[in-house]
């Protein structure tokens, strides 16, 4: 017995090897549409013997993603192998006019790549940015824009890049996705902004400072660091010199807690949002008064009301892109009773949302001397 | 009986006559003829002189009765037949006959060859006491008897081999061993039908449970403290004449990994080498299949940091990663063998040459590559830190078909491999008894013997591995009842 499953296991053949030099391995891909047909670049590594190792892009235009893949293998002596693949790019015309999922499907599909590739929109296209050869220290533009989003992910400017995170959202009733958002300046990529998706088709960009908020509402946010403006008038006790329009405030250390609890149901839904912020003063752009127990009162009430003000605005500029990824519909779909609720269904209950914002913020220290 | 008396003494002469340093010394005394026979190689000439030769001139009256009650030695018997004055006589004893007289008599004058005591090789350590037993058993019993002074110490004799006799011991504390074990013990000792033993190590691999296993399952030592260390645990020791390694009986897995400078560093210390023991051996096992199957077939469990050295240095190699890794093995193989065979003076520079100039060739011709020659000098390293040669031995063996297996079915090879090891460790005894004992059957209490140290108080029970008889050592509550000065 014990020698037939030895003989049923050699006898049952070998896996088709994949030893690491011979293959071809991409890091990267970027897709782009072009009239009916994807068009797809992909960075590959080879390994040199002599010297440091290079990367290469090529490129095919193909119906299908899986198309492009064979097109491409007939342009390279290596295997091409997808399981390094760290970020695929799209160009934000694709993902304006014709939504990532189904190429996104794909990579889920696929078992050689892991739920953890980082997913990003391309501006203007993927193309531009997967051919950029400014990747600073890294051997090939897939590391860098992988290591660019990592940073940003774990410093929380950013709410959420993986292809775990992007399929989750999709699938989740009331809640949409959101992707980092490459750029070119001086034809190096960054991230300047962050993309908003309804379902999986692209509809604007907000501003990292922007997405601060995203984050803080959407989920906890730990560390980091903001810049809040707050005018004059309202630091007025404080303040030395009497002229000059604005005081820049630097917020570190930023601890939040947020509560969204639905009100009320009807007429249209009624939320509270409660933010509660523990922090630290960083800068300042004016010399203050001493900032004692007394006085700190007036600041705090001076940022909370801007941080209102700007939570407002964000959330008009959301429900103009009708896009929800703080996951109002969630809490919604949650909270009611008996309700199954549709995507599309929310779309008409978000437009008339209401949203109360009550910002809390303690300051904790004034700089890290007292 | 009439048949005279110096037939018997021919009867002797005859048995021995093969041997050239047999001497027949015919001495006359008070009128009767003396025959003193010895093997001259084997005896101490001075003894012989001093206290047999002038001793039996001196006599008035002589007989073998006269001459059993006075001579001046410790070990003198009455012989009955020529065979057994022979063979007290290949021993290195003397044979007295007297002429007329129907029996011999043999003195023990004997003078074996003896090295001194030295520092132990093969287990040596930085702490605690440094002899190592020897090759004479008289004197291993000598140092064991110095070692435990317990009244209920029991050294039972043996003899096994009928060709070639051998003297063995099978030593324990009588109220603290198993008696199932003792008795175990003793009876594979006396089934054992064999012609000669040659060594303890042959003895340990004829009374193995399984003779068909790479694992070795009893522990051969040459400290003394740490065989006494193990008796007085309850575990069983044989002493092998003419060997200076002494079988520990029961054993279990762990206890290859141990070593007595655990007991005697503190607890934290041997905790952590003990941890770093493991961990080197499981690295030794491991890690060149998984290097096989992870550049084979899982490129993308590499982190990309690592991407480019290993990527780099592999596009250099001409072979397939499992070829390459067997030839590197087999190359550290080896320098092993031959450092071990080499005399030392020769052994270091083989070092040299094969660390440094074969490691740094080999991965300049582009036969293997630089990632592939830190894990195998890891691994190599990793499997001599196991305390017992033996051991260290089977894992550097124990690692070649999981290379084959990585390289057949990648990591799904090795998790067969670890599961087909483990099976087959569950299914393993010594002496009877679980070798993966005290983690299978798990035995909580023993996790301190076996895996981690602890501080000396918890160690107040016996390991119930071993089934004492008596498991309480002491308690702690009394041993720790000091008085103050004061008091």
């Amino acid at each position: 017995m014990k020698w037939m499953i030895v003989c049923m296991l050699l006898l049952s053949g070998c896996v088709q090897p994949r030893v690491l030099e011979r293959q071809g391995i991409i890091t990267a891909a970027g897709f782009d549409k072009k009239g009916k047909l994807y068009e797809a670049g992909s960075v590959m590594l080879s390994f040199q013997t002599a010297g440091s190792s290079m990367s290469e892009v090529i490129e095919a235009t193909n119906k299908t993603s899986k198309g492009i893949r064979q097109d491409l293998e007939a342009q390279t002596s290596h295997d091409l192998g997808s399981g390094q693949i760290r970020i695929v790019v799209y160009g934000k015309e694709l993902a304006e006019q014709e939504g990532i999922f189904p190429l996104t499907d794909t990579l889920q599909r696929d078992a050689n790549i892991g739920s953890l590739v980082y997913l990003a929109i391309g501006e203007p296209n993927a193309k531009t940015v997967i051919k950029s050869k400014k990747h600073e220290d890294t051997p090939d533009i897939g590391t860098y824009l992988y290591r660019l989003i990592e940073k940003n992910l774990r410093s929380e400017s950013l709410l959420a890049a993986t292809l775990h995170e992007f399929i989750h959202s999709y699938y989740d009733i009331g809640k949409d996705p959101v992707l980092p958002c490459l750029s070119l300046r001086d034809d190096k990529p960054i991230i300047e902004k962050v993309a908003l998706f309804r379902g999986d088709k692209f509809v604007g960009t907000v501003r990292l400072d922007e997405s601060f908020y995203i984050k803080m509402l959407a989920s906890e946010y730990n560390t980091g660091l903001k810049n809040i403006t707050v005018s004059r008038d309202e630091v007025a006790p404080l303040l030395i010199k009497k002229k000059g329009k604005k005081v820049n405030i630097v917020m570190n250390e930023i601890r939040t807690k947020r509560k969204i609890t639905l009100v009320s149901q009807k007429p249209a839904p009624h939320f509270r949002v409660t933010v509660k912020m523990q922090t630290e003063i960083l800068e300042m752009s004016e010399k203050m008064k001493p900032i004692m127990q007394a006085n700190v009162g007036i600041l705090e009430r001076a940022i909370e009301k801007q941080m209102k003000k700007e939570i407002e605005q964000l959330l008009a500029k959301l429900k103009a892109y009708k896009t929800d990824p703080i996951g109002f519909g969630q809490i919604y779909d949650h909270s009611v009773r008996k309700l199954q609720l549709t995507d599309k269904q929310w779309l008409q209950l978000y437009e008339d949302a209401r949203m109360d914002i009550d910002v809390n913020v303690s300051i904790l220290r004034t700089g890290t001397i007292d | 009986m009439w048949f005279s008396k110096k037939n018997r003494v021919d009867e002797v002469v005859k048995q021995l006559a093969h041997s050239p340093d047999f001497m027949c010394r015919r001495i006359e005394c008070k009128g009767k003829a003396v025959s003193v026979l010895f093997l001259s190689n084997l005896i101490n000439h001075a003894h012989l002189q001093q206290n047999v030769l002038a001793f039996i001139h001196e006599q008035e009256h002589i007989s073998i009765e006269q001459l059993a009650s006075c001579l001046p030695l410790g070990a003198v018997r009455i012989c009955e037949t020529e065979q057994e004055m022979a063979s007290y006589i290949r021993d290195g004893w003397a044979g007295i006959y007297i002429e007329k007289e129907k029996r011999g008599l043999v003195v023990n004058i004997a003078e074996k060859v003896e090295r001194s005591l030295e520092k132990a090789e093969t287990e040596s350590l930085v702490l605690g006491p440094k002899m190592s037993f020897t090759e004479s058993i008289d004197t291993n019993i000598r140092i064991l008897r110095q070692n435990i002074t317990d009244q209920k110490l029991v050294t039972e004799k043996m003899t096994i081999g009928v060709r070639n006799p051998l003297d063995v011991r099978v030593v324990y504390i009588e109220d603290i061993a198993d008696q199932t074990n003792v008795q175990t013990v003793k009876q594979r000792l006396a089934e054992l039908r064999i012609d000669e033993v040659i060594d303890s190590s042959v003895l340990a691999q004829l009374l193995d449970d399984h003779a068909y296993t790479i694992f070795p399952q009893y522990l051969l030592t040459e400290l003394p403290d740490r065989l006494a260390y193990s008796l007085l645990k309850g575990r069983i020791g044989i002493f092998v004449d003419r060997s200076p390694t002494v079988i520990i009986c029961p054993t279990t897995f762990f206890s290859f990994f141990e070593t007595t400078e655990d007991i005697y560093l503190r607890w934290t210390m041997s905790t952590v080498l003990r941890a770093v023991r493991m961990l080197g051996i499981f690295a030794s096992i491991f890690l060149s299949p998984l290097y096989v199957a992870v550049i084979t077939y899982h490129y993308e469990v590499i982190p990309s940091a690592l991407l480019l050295t290993i990527g780099e240095s592999r596009s250099r190699v001409p072979f397939p990663p499992v070829i390459e890794a067997l030839f590197l093995e087999f190359m550290i193989e080896l320098l092993r063998e031959a450092g071990a065979r080499l005399p030392t003076k020769v052994g270091q520079t083989m070092g040299i040459v094969g660390g440094i100039v074969l490691g740094q060739a080999a991965v300049d011709a582009g036969f293997t590559s630089n990632v592939l020659i830190i894990i195998v000098a890891l691994s190599a390293l990793g499997s001599f830190t196991a305390p017992s040669y033996e051991m260290g031995a089977t894992i550097r063996i124990l690692r070649f078909p999981i290379i084959l297996l990585a390289a057949l079915w990648g990591l799904v090879g090795i998790f067969i491999g670890v599961s087909l090891l483990l099976i087959h460790l569950l299914k393993l005894t010594s002496l009877g008894r679980p070798y993966l004992s005290p983690v299978y059957p798990f035995r909580l209490a023993d996790i301190k013997y076996a895996l981690i140290r602890l501080p000396q108080k918890f160690y107040s029970e016996r390991p119930k591995t071993n089934r004492p008889q008596n498991s309480r050592r002491f308690s702690w509550r009394e041993a720790m009842k000091r008085k103050d000065l004061d008091e």
